[in-house]
């Protein structure tokens, strides 16, 4: 695996001034110990992990959340908001010179678990840091390509936050109150 | 300093200068002969039409910038004291014309032989040959026009550096606005007032004695808020402090006699 | 939304002498534009990106209608549904009855000025729809019954005791005096809210041509919330939202941000391109885009005006704008505020209707030095001033000096006079020159003549 630690740190370095907290995982192993870490408040069941191959494939011991049925799943994200403290996504790409995660609804099977649950983990795959915005746009050189993606394509620089009180800073306004990114050095 | 200095510098002394700051305007006089120009007035001159201009009197805007166009086109270099004023010939005055290719023309020619005092001087005089000599603390307002309309922040200050005596203290955003704008503060005064007193507050922190500007508006306008509020802070026009007759307590160091050229 | 652009002068008085929000505001303006000038500090590209991003927005005005074509054919190609709204009544109308066929009784609104400027939330109230804001700040306003104050901070001039005072009011919780415990009521309130609601509102900041993509910028969550959850999405875009697609995106993305908040990027940037889809289990079954004109066509068309079109709104010149830190957005009386509000209210409703707006600046240029598409705004508001004129909008008394004064200043003798006259005549009319400001016995055309000339 081709990792360039300087973009990684300057993506470390900007994702902490965003109050996100990073870790670093070089192996299965030490990547459970980081998600026990994180998630030791919680119960396992409180933990959701999104339906993505990669997450399945290093088999976290999370439930995988993913409605069964169309026509029913906002009854089923209700009712399990109710109880999710901890949404586990992946992340499709990072830009390190903003600290934004870049996430696909296509790859994710939907949007949620990086937004509705309390807190939300993503797992970054170390290759796919790129130093900006410009490095993930030219990857999409006709336009069109961003289409395969899924229906929303979403950058996130940090956790859900507002200062409409007084000019003061809060995070989880509706969105997640505290974001942790894992990268992980090993292959997947 | 770029290009070659002219020999013959015109004065523009806009209305405000022309009744508010006369000494100062004489102050230039002095500082620009002692530089070695030659020093001419036309004495037709009036007002630019700013103040028509800024309201949206086009019309009487375009008849005023006629008369000056023709009175001013003769010059070899035009002076003037004053930011915003220079900022309407350079950069209103062509706009005016758009419609009229000639007269277009003769405003861009002008435009671009008039400076702003400072302007003037840091392009075209060592600003060590100044020798000016200004005894107390002082702070920069830099007026919107100036400022923002023709780029200017760096020379006064370059120019002033240079004073003996004086001590220059920078205030919070010394680009703010003074919240003049002509006729905008009798338009909406108590808007404007508001404004004003931000700036107060700001000349005030740097415990300055003295105001020094380049726009007898913004001046006047800064002036009538300290004495509202009592304060014995003094505004000074640039060229007041740069043609170094007085020495920052108001008192003439020299006779007001008319200098050799 | 209704106006009161007429009372300008008085709500700006009211405005000054309402200690609490006065503070406020400046307080929030101040940091606004501190927090941007950092951020451009620290991208040299900075004035070069406005630069650029100008010009793409000229080009994509330029040429509007072909890239609004390209961006209708794409996104219905997605499945979304695209209608063209004249105005404000149409759009609406089409909402409502959207609402309506599919039985939908709640509505969740992420924050978008574009349905402010059509009144959205009285027309679908009226019509007996329930309609929630979801952004804290437009959540709170909605709750006092206040219009916004700010673009991108609505709720600016309210203080957080009465922000705390106002949810005991409404909401029935008790009284918590910390921002952090205020926050997590709303989120608390109207998260239960999204899942209620069949309709979720939002605007866009950017329509991609290209790809029928819609782009929103936000920072709180509520608008990824609204346009997930609800079943159908609809997206209220103004006609000079479109641009060609993602590689002019990238010009505005960089600026956006940095010229609102400071930020280098928004928490959230979701480019959304039609409903969801099959492999994905959420998002809305419906899209329905509305592109409104509502007198964009009209601006369109005014050369000298059009320029106007650019505005991302990103309130980076109602934070610069002296006029505009003193006495907030309220005091001009429709829902844009500051230079690019004195800017286009006359547009939207007329030159007179709204004439104190362009007249209450000082013309001092710190708009047009932030702007992040170089919107000449001072000159725009010279424009407006000369239409006033134009348009005898002044008072006869008005008129009549100003035409003397020109007259007076076109002969030297008559300038000489009236300066002497206002010499001596200063002391008799009160407010002439401000207080203490003395004419000095001989103004320089007599002292060049008595003492300067060769």
């Amino acid at each position: 695996m081709n990792i360039r630690i300087e973009l990684l740190e300057r993506l470390e370095r900007e994702l902490q001034a965003l109050q996100v907290r990073t870790y670093r995982a070089s192996d299965a192993g030490e990547l459970r110990e980081t998600l026990a870490g994180i998630c030791g408040p919680y119960d396992r069941s409180a933990v959701a992990c999104e339906d993505r191959p990669f997450l399945k494939e290093l088999d976290l011991g999370f439930p995988v959340f993913s409605a069964r049925e169309k026509d029913t799943w906002r009854a089923e994200h209700w009712r399990s908001m109710q109880e999710v403290q901890v949404g586990l996504s992946g992340a499709d790409f990072a830009l390190a010179d903003t600290g934004t995660l870049i996430l696909f609804s296509g790859n994710a099977g939907g949007r949620w678990l990086s937004l509705a649950p309390p807190v939300h983990i993503a797992l970054l795959p170390a290759d796919r840091i790129l130093p900006g915005l410009d490095d993930f746009l030219d990857r999409f050189p006709a336009g069109d390509s961003l289409l395969s993606l899924g229906s929303a394509v979403t950058f996130v620089s940090g956790a859900s936050r507002t200062a409409d009180i007084e000019l003061n800073l809060v995070h989880g306004a509706h969105g997640p109150k505290e974001l942790h990114v894992v990268t992980l050095l090993f292959a997947t | 300093m770029s290009g070659n200095p002219p020999t013959t510098v015109t004065l523009f002394i806009p209305c405000l200068m022309d009744g508010l700051f006369p000494s100062a305007a004489g102050d230039l006089v002095y500082l620009l002969r002692r530089l070695g120009f030659r020093v001419e007035y036309p004495p037709d001159q009036t007002c630019c039409g700013q103040p028509a201009f800024n309201q949206g009197y086009f019309e009487p805007a375009r008849k005023l910038a006629r008369r000056y166009i023709d009175i001013f086109a003769g010059a070899e270099c035009i002076v003037c004291p004053s930011g915003s004023c220079t900022a309407m010939v350079k950069k209103h005055y062509p706009a005016l014309f758009a419609q009229e290719p000639e007269t277009f023309s003769r405003a861009k020619a002008l435009g671009e032989k008039i400076f702003e005092a400072s302007q003037f001087l840091t392009a075209f005089v060592a600003p060590e040959r100044i020798k000016a000599r200004f005894t107390g603390r002082a702070t920069y307002h830099d007026s919107c026009h100036s400022s923002r309309g023709l780029g200017i922040f760096d020379e006064p200050r370059r120019l002033l550096a240079e004073v003996r005596g004086l001590e220059l203290v920078e205030m919070e955003d010394s680009r703010a606005c003074c919240g003049f704008g002509g006729l905008f503060s009798k338009r909406f005064p108590e808007v404007s007032q508001a404004i004003g007193l931000e700036k107060i507050k700001q000349i005030q922190a740097t415990g300055a004695e003295w105001v020094i500007g380049n726009d007898p508006g913004c001046l006047m306008n800064i002036q009538g808020h300290l004495n509202r509020l009592g304060l014995p802070i003094r505004v000074k026009h640039l060229v007041e402090v740069l043609g170094g007759r007085s020495d920052g307590r108001g008192k003439r160091e020299e006779g007001r006699e008319k200098e050799k050229t | 939304m209704k106006s009161k652009t007429e009372q300008f002068k008085k709500e700006a008085r009211r405005a000054l002498t309402s200690g609490n929000m006065q503070l406020a505001i400046s307080r929030a303006s101040k940091r606004f534009s501190q927090l941007r000038r950092q951020a451009f500090a620290h991208l040299p590209e900075g004035e070069d990106l406005r630069t650029r991003a100008q010009a793409i927005k000229a080009e994509a005005v330029e040429r509007q209608e072909e890239y609004l074509e390209q961006f209708a054919a794409a996104a219905e190609k997605l499945g979304a549904r695209v209608h063209r709204s004249p105005d404000g009544a149409d759009a609406c109308r089409y909402i409502e009855d959207l609402a309506r066929t599919s039985g939908v009784r709640m509505v969740v609104k992420g924050k978008s000025m574009t349905t402010e400027e059509i009144g959205l939330n009285g027309a679908l109230e009226q019509a007996g729809f329930q309609v929630w804001e979801t952004d804290l700040g437009e959540f709170i306003i909605q709750l006092a019954g206040e219009p916004p104050s700010h673009i991108i901070a609505p709720a600016l001039h309210k203080t957080q005791q009465e922000i705390a005072d106002l949810f005991v009011e409404k909401l029935g919780v008790p009284l918590y005096e910390d921002p952090q415990k205020l926050t997590m009521v709303a989120r608390e309130f109207l998260r239960e809210k999204y899942f209620q609601a069949g309709l979720g509102i939002s605007g866009a900041n950017f329509a991609l041509a290209e790809t029928g993509t819609i782009v929103i910028l936000e920072n709180e969550g509520n608008a990824r919330f609204s346009t997930t959850f609800p079943r159908i999405h609809v997206a209220v875009v103004g006609l000079e939202k479109v641009i060609p697609g993602l590689s002019e995106l990238r010009v505005f993305l960089k600026l956006l941000a940095r010229s609102a908040t400071g930020q280098k990027m928004s928490t959230y940037v979701s480019l959304i391109s039609g409903p969801g889809r099959k492999n994905e289990v959420d998002g809305p079954e419906e899209l329905h885009i509305i592109l409104l004109d509502n007198g964009r066509a009209r601006f369109r068309q005014d050369a000298e005006l059009r320029t106007s079109l650019y505005c991302l709104r990103c309130g980076a010149c109602l934070n610069v704008c002296p006029v505009y830190q003193r006495i907030g957005g309220h005091a001009y009386g429709w829902v844009y505020s500051g230079p690019i509000g004195s800017a286009m209210t006359p547009q939207f409703l007329g030159t007179l209707r709204a004439k104190d707006l362009p007249l209450a600046s000082t013309l001092c240029g710190a708009c047009a030095e932030v702007c992040p598409v170089r919107i000449p705004l001072p000159d725009l508001l010279l424009t407006l001033r000369r239409r006033i004129v134009e348009a005898k909008g002044h008072s006869g008394w008005e008129r009549s000096l100003i035409k003397g004064w020109a007259a007076c200043q076109s002969s030297p003798g008559c300038y000489r006079i009236a300066l002497e006259l206002a010499r001596l005549g200063k002391d008799f009319v009160p407010g002439l020159l401000p207080p203490g400001i003395e004419l000095p016995d001989k103004n320089f055309h007599r002292l060049w003549q008595d003492e300067y000339q060769d």
